[in-house]
């Protein structure tokens, strides 16, 4: 335990040692929220929208804000400390601990971003279960943030794994958004009730975060899926920590491309 | 020029040898445009373009929108990278000989091939879903807007750190290329025709769905580029300095 | 060959210097205000480089000897003072600024670009470099792809390609094999005897009768060390420990060591 605290501690005083990007990311989600926001309301009221542009926009920007931010952070996390973790793990440092702390600071970011980010969504958008909603946006950092980690591990390059990162995020907050008219069931191959939106990483959380904002609501038919998807991620990432880093800390996918 | 060329040709060699960086510079818009095509449900779309309206279908429209925004995205993440790799071993490469604006202009020409190949792979994409009214135009809008935003991400690579930059240019570009600009929107706000994506998403829309290219919006877009890459060139000739 | 013409042996302090820099003052500071900590590195270091000389830098950690030499070479720019520089000058940086995609002949290829060479001429002093540091047979592997001590030896063949009149070495050996370093030491004497003067920084400055001289970067300034410093030999060698030196600037001491040493 004391290995995972001074772990941790130490990860986030690399982290408040860079004021810069610290302020910058506690100022960007914001800014996103607002931007989403003024931006959707440019569109018309589509019969598909849960609520007015505005809102909807700005939902869409809360949830994306935090999730992607929690998602950079896990994956520069890995990337960033893989020579020395793999020198603590010599010195001792059991690699699963490693891997922990790199999740708690992540973690712990994460929800630093999502009350900055959840403060100003609050004070623009009347919620109906402040308290619920802001639990949503904490478990969608977490998926987001787990994915991070995962991509960090297998592509240990910086700009590989944005890109990787980023599309991924690009077709999540298209698919998974509520702007644009998406079918569920769309023309891709199904599996019973199962349609493309179900293999989008935030469109429950989405789902979810609507349903607390807008009713006050606990849409239980979205929580399950979402719990699901933080407890699958989280069994990969320690899979893929473990088998990369375990062999001679080469990243298997770069091993082979370069 | 030859040191430019030499330079130029190096900068290839690299990225030639980086198999996953081409991989992907493939794969990620073929993936975004592709699955987005896909969920497109049948139906009608209007898409605003300067005033005006045309009908269309959404099968067509998310396709032709999706395109410029994901080579826009593609390049702007490249240059907050590209410009960072080497800025130390570009810096030696001054104190050997090289003037700044050969090592800088050697980059830019980098970042123009990659622009290049996201526009090419995207339209590409595209065009097993819609065919522009005008290819040709509608290729030089995206790759415009790539460059633009190619241009950008050189400068959100000098300005921050890459957390930052990276978180800047995915959520800069979505709303400003895929919210602000979209066609679908019907009534954006005057300010957006301030924004980098304005007037390259203008020839593209045009390009893709009217009869004729307006060269107006094609001007400003040069001049906004022109602008964007006087900035980062500068920014990038301070940055050559080994710390 | 060196462009100066052969104008001394071991070190001529009668000619005028190829390098020059005077009051060089350098403060590295955060890049926010009133956050994180300013450090002025070098608050008035003054060096003369003259034509056949080696000189060898030394100080402590963080003393500024880098900081120093990137001034000289123009990689940074100073915050006050000035230098001058009345030849060509090539420099090996402490850590290995290359492009790790590029195999070694490019690289070459590359910097002999950036140098101005001719590729007849590019292809020679590759050559000749290869042979005397001992990288031949890696000519054709990525930079990536060398060992940390054959990565330096590239490293410091790209700062002598273009047989320049000054050479600024910094931390130039490490990762050497006992051979490669000394075929270094071979060939910085015979750059030497063409004229070429050297500055090295090196923490290591163990074989000083190689130097012309020797100067202590301290407080931000040079400072010439007149006599070495005499180190207290372990038990373990042999058997007798020598006394130590105290002052670096002051005369000799008045007696001779008990080591016997005239």
């Amino acid at each position: 335990m004391s290995r995972l605290v001074t772990g941790t501690r130490l990860r986030l005083s690399e982290l408040v040692r860079q004021p810069l990007t610290l302020s910058l990311l506690l100022v960007l989600p914001p800014v996103v929220i607002e931007m989403y926001g003024v931006a959707v309301e440019s569109f018309p009221q589509l019969p598909t929208l849960s609520a007015d542009p505005a809102t909807v926009g700005r939902m869409t920007g809360a949830l994306f804000a935090v999730a992607f931010l929690a998602g950079l952070v896990g994956l520069f996390q890995v990337i960033s400390a893989r020579n020395g973790d793999e020198r603590a793990a010599i010195a001792g440092f059991p690699r699963w601990v490693m891997l922990l702390t790199r999740l708690v600071t992540m973690f712990v970011v994460a929800l630093v971003g999502a009350g900055v980010a959840f403060a100003v969504f609050n004070y623009r958008v009347a919620v109906a279960a402040p308290g619920l909603a802001f639990g949503v946006l904490v478990l969608a950092a977490l998926v987001y943030g787990l994915l991070g980690v995962i991509v960090g591990t297998l592509l240990p390059r910086e700009l590989e794994g944005s890109i990787v990162l980023v599309f991924l995020a690009d077709m999540d907050n298209a698919l998974s958004s509520g702007l644009f008219p998406i079918e569920a069931s769309a023309s891709l191959p199904v599996v019973g009730d199962v349609g493309v939106t179900d293999f989008v990483p935030l469109f429950h959380p989405h789902e979810l975060f609507t349903a607390a904002v807008l009713d006050g609501d606990l849409a239980v038919e979205h929580l399950v899926p979402t719990v699901f998807w933080v407890l699958a991620l989280l069994v990969v990432a320690f899979v893929a920590y473990d088998r990369v880093t375990g062999e001679q800390g080469t990243g298997f996918l770069t091993g082979v491309a370069s | 020029m030859t040191r430019i060329g030499t330079a130029l040709r190096s900068g290839a060699t690299e990225l030639r040898r980086t198999p996953l960086l081409l991989a992907l510079l493939v794969v990620a818009p073929a993936y975004v445009i592709y699955v987005f095509t896909l969920a497109a449900p049948e139906g009608p779309a209007s898409v605003h373009v300067d005033g005006a309206v045309v009908q269309t279908t959404l099968p067509e429209a998310f396709p032709a929108f999706t395109t410029p925004m994901t080579a826009a995205l593609l390049a702007g993440i490249t240059g907050l990278f590209l410009m960072q790799t080497a800025a130390s071993a570009d810096a030696r490469l001054g104190v050997a000989g090289y003037r700044a604006h050969q090592v800088v202009l050697a980059r830019l020409g980098l970042l123009v091939g990659v622009a290049a190949v996201a526009t090419a792979v995207s339209v590409g994409v595209m065009l097993t879903a819609f065919t522009p009214e005008h290819l040709a135009w509608f290729v030089l809008g995206t790759g415009l807007t790539a460059l633009v935003y190619g241009m950008i991400g050189v400068l959100a690579g000098v300005a921050l750190d890459r957390l930052p930059g990276v978180y800047l240019v995915l959520f800069g570009s979505m709303i400003d290329l895929f919210i602000f600009q979209n066609p679908l929107a019907t009534d954006p706000p005057d300010a957006a025709t301030f924004l980098p994506g304005h007037y390259p998403l203008q020839v593209v829309v045009e390009a893709g769905f009217t009869d004729s290219v307006a060269l107006e919006p094609l001007g400003w877009t040069l001049a906004y580029l022109a602008v964007v890459t006087g900035l980062a060139t500068l920014a990038f000739v301070r940055k050559l300095r080994v710390s | 060959m060196p462009n100066i013409e052969d104008e001394s042996e071991n070190g001529d302090t009668s000619s005028s210097p190829v390098l020059r820099a005077s009051g060089l003052e350098k403060t590295y500071r955060s890049k926010i205000p009133f956050v994180g900590r300013s450090v002025a590195v070098l608050t008035g270091a003054d060096i003369e480089l003259r034509p056949g000389e080696i000189v060898g830098i030394v100080g402590a950690n963080g003393s500024g000897k880098s900081t120093l030499m990137k001034l000289l070479v123009g990689a940074l720019q100073p915050d006050a003072g000035s230098v001058s520089r009345d030849a060509t000058v090539g420099w090996c940086p402490q850590e290995t600024l290359l492009y790790d995609r590029l195999t070694v002949r490019e690289t070459f290829d590359l910097f002999g670009e950036a140098y101005g060479m001719t590729d007849q001429r590019v292809e020679r002093r590759r050559g000749e470099l290869a042979d005397q540091l001992d990288f031949e047979r890696f000519l054709d592997y990525r930079i990536d792809h060398l060992s940390g001590g054959n990565r330096q030896k590239v490293n410091l063949a790209i700062a002598l390609l273009h047989d320049p009149d000054v050479l600024l070495l910094d931390e130039p050996y490490t990762g050497f094999d006992w051979e490669t370093y000394l075929a270094f030491w071979t060939l910085t004497e015979s750059l030497v005897e063409g004229g070429t003067a050297i500055a090295i920084i090196s923490h290591l400055i163990s074989e000083r009768e190689r130097f012309d001289r020797i100067l202590e970067l301290k407080d931000g300034r040079l400072h010439e060390q007149a006599e070495p410093p005499q180190q207290a030999r372990s038990a373990a060698h042999d058997g007798e420990a020598l006394e130590s030196e105290a002052p670096e600037s002051e005369a000799v001491a008045s007696e001779p060591p008990t080591g016997g040493e005239a």
